[in-house]
Order: structure tokens, then sequence, then C-alpha cells
């Protein structure tokens, strides 16, 4: 779970992450529904040093024994790089099979879609959640509307969790390192690095990331309408 | 009503900037972007007496936990907390009123 954020480290604003939603700080919300995933063990929680008091509250409530707090690097990157160095040895140990690499910032991800994400990269050796999209346009260099060259059918919107084999994506986030290879997301650096063929299981619209301000209002709704309360243990 | 600052990316202005998130018990009922000033109201009013009346009743088992958890800290700062508390109420819900009134989102 990597909850690195960004913007300015002065000042009283704390990381988006530790937002209060319904009473549950963001981050929260989508580490108690990790944990209650059957098939899913250690939980690394990714932060930055001075995010480390508000990830101890967080993880305080209800999921102490699960949850390893970590301080992350100076990128997404390097953040996940430094989680998957925490899993080495249980890697090389053959107790984690599979990584999941989840933003803190969608609280509102299902317990059946991690499932499902899991599973898929448990068989297939990679697995990302998506939604297809179908309203896209392409603009030329000129800022007008081209025809379609892309088949609106073969488009993507990826979300996390993101799964992969784990021995593979630790390998290719050491070879990233060495490389100086920096990706998108954890499918980008598995792409470049590894022979695994990722997969994609349906995604879900709720399942969004907290970016915007209204995002924050979106959630709580949802929240209120699927009256949600997290689930701790 | 406590208010939490934090960087978000505002709509009106799209810029990644710090914004103040005014939260009325466990509702968010105001955003405002520090940058460009854009307001953004939300009416909790109609979740926030159902929240409240159960905030209150949970109040003495929360307080038990906070104390079992933290006996030190909570003995230091429940006296200040407990001056301040009425204060604090007060503008929570001045607060869900005025956004009420503006019925604006």
């Amino acid at each position: 779970m990597l909850a690195g954020g960004t913007g300015s480290r002065l000042g009283a604003e704390i990381n988006k992450a530790f937002l209060p939603l319904a009473g549950r700080a963001i981050a929260g919300w989508s580490l108690a529904t990790m944990a209650s995933v059957e098939g899913i063990g250690p939980l690394v929680f990714v932060v930055r040093p001075e995010d480390r008091a508000h990830a101890e509250a967080v993880v305080e409530r209800g999921l102490r024994r699960r949850v390893e707090v970590i301080s992350g690097g100076a990128t997404r990157q390097e953040s996940e790089l430094m989680a998957l160095r925490r899993l080495a040895d249980r890697i090389d140990a053959g107790t984690v099979h599979t990584v999941l690499i989840h933003d803190a910032a969608r609280p509102l991800v299902s317990h059946g879609l991690i499932a499902a994400v899991l599973h898929a990269a448990m068989e297939s050796g990679g697995a990302v959640p998506a939604i297809p999209v179908h309203d896209v346009a392409v603009a030329d260099a000129d800022g007008f509307l081209a025809p379609t060259a892309v088949d609106a059918d073969e488009l993507l919107r990826v979300q996390t969790p993101q799964g992969f084999r784990a021995d593979a994506i630790l390998d290719a986030y050491e070879a990233a390192a060495r490389d100086a290879f920096v990706g998108t997301d954890t499918q980008s650096c598995a792409e470049q690095y590894t022979d695994i063929a990722t997969t994609w299981v349906r995604g879900e619209e709720t399942n969004f990331k907290i970016t915007y301000a209204q995002d924050l209002l979106l959630a709580q709704d949802v929240v209120a309408a699927e009256r949600l309360s997290p689930r701790w243990g | 009503m406590a208010v939490q600052e934090s960087n978000l990316r505002c709509t009106v202005c799209d810029r990644e900037a710090e914004h103040e998130v005014v939260y009325a018990g466990r509702f968010v009922t105001q955003i405002v972007c520090t940058h460009c000033g854009a307001v953004t109201r939300l009416d909790v009013s109609e979740d926030y007496l159902p929240d409240l009346r159960d905030r209150v009743a949970t109040k003495p088992r929360r307080l038990a936990s906070v104390f079992r958890d933290h006996p030190l800290s909570s003995t230091t700062s429940l006296p200040g907390r407990m001056l301040s508390k009425p204060l604090r109420m007060a503008e929570e819900v001045l607060t869900v009123h005025r956004n009420r009134r503006r019925g604006e989102r």
C-alpha cells in the first residue's frame, strides 16, 4: 500500500491519504479491506517519513497485527522497491508468492476486486484491474480531432491493486533501479523487465483515486449510499 | 468542527494546491482551494444529526478506549479539550446550518 504523496513538506497540511473519510483515514479503508481478503498475508504500508505518526495511528485502529509501516523513497518506484525489499526474505523463502501493489488514495476498492486481482495474478503471473473506455478521441499535432487510429475497444483505464508474481517483480524493480528506469506504474516495470503476460480483470467505477477535491465528496457519498463501514481485523 | 489541510487538485484552477477541508463530525461539509479561493459546500444536515446522536451515545466508550490505549496523553489533553468542546460543537452546527441555507455543492 503506497501513500507516498506529493506536495510541500512544510506547513500544516497532511498527506491526503490520512484525510478522514466518514470517520476513518482514507488509507485505513483499503488497508482494512486488504486485511480481510483470504490469501493476503503481510501488509506493507509505505509512507513518507514525516507521515509515520499518522500511519501508526491508522494501524493502531484494529490493524496492528497485520501492517508493517515503512518509510518510502523519493519516487513512487523507489517506494515500491522498498516495499518489495521488505518482503524479500519472505519472497525468497516462498512464503510470499504474489504481491499486490495498491494506491492508498483509492479507499473504496472492494473485497471482491482485490480477490479477483489476486486470483488472476496467481494464475497468470500478473493482473491489473481496468475499465474499458469508449468515449475517446485523438487529437493531431495541430489540435484538431483526427480519425481515431486506435480501436476504442482496446483502450483500458487501469486501476490498482496491481498484482504480480513476487520473485519476478522484485527482480524487475531491482533491475529497473540499476538501469535508472522509471515506469508509470507497476505494470510498466513488469512489462519492461519480465516476460509476464499481464491479464486484466474488470475494475470498478467506485475504485477511483482521490485526486480532485470533489473526489473526497464523491467518496463520502459512496460510503453513505453503500452503507460502508471499515472492516477491521 | 475540524479543519484539515491537504494537497488536492482543484477542479476550478486545475492546480494541485493546498485545500482546507472542513468537517462537521464525520462529514466533509466544505472544501476551499487556497490557490484560487474556489469553495465547494455540501449540505450534510440530513446525515449530521443522526451522526451527532451516535457520537454522543458512543462518547463514553470511545473515551474509555482512548484512555486505555493512551493513558498519559489523554490525561494531559482531556481538560483542555473538554473546555473547548462547546465552542467546537457550536462552530460545527453553525457550519452545517450555513451550508444548508446556501444549498450549494
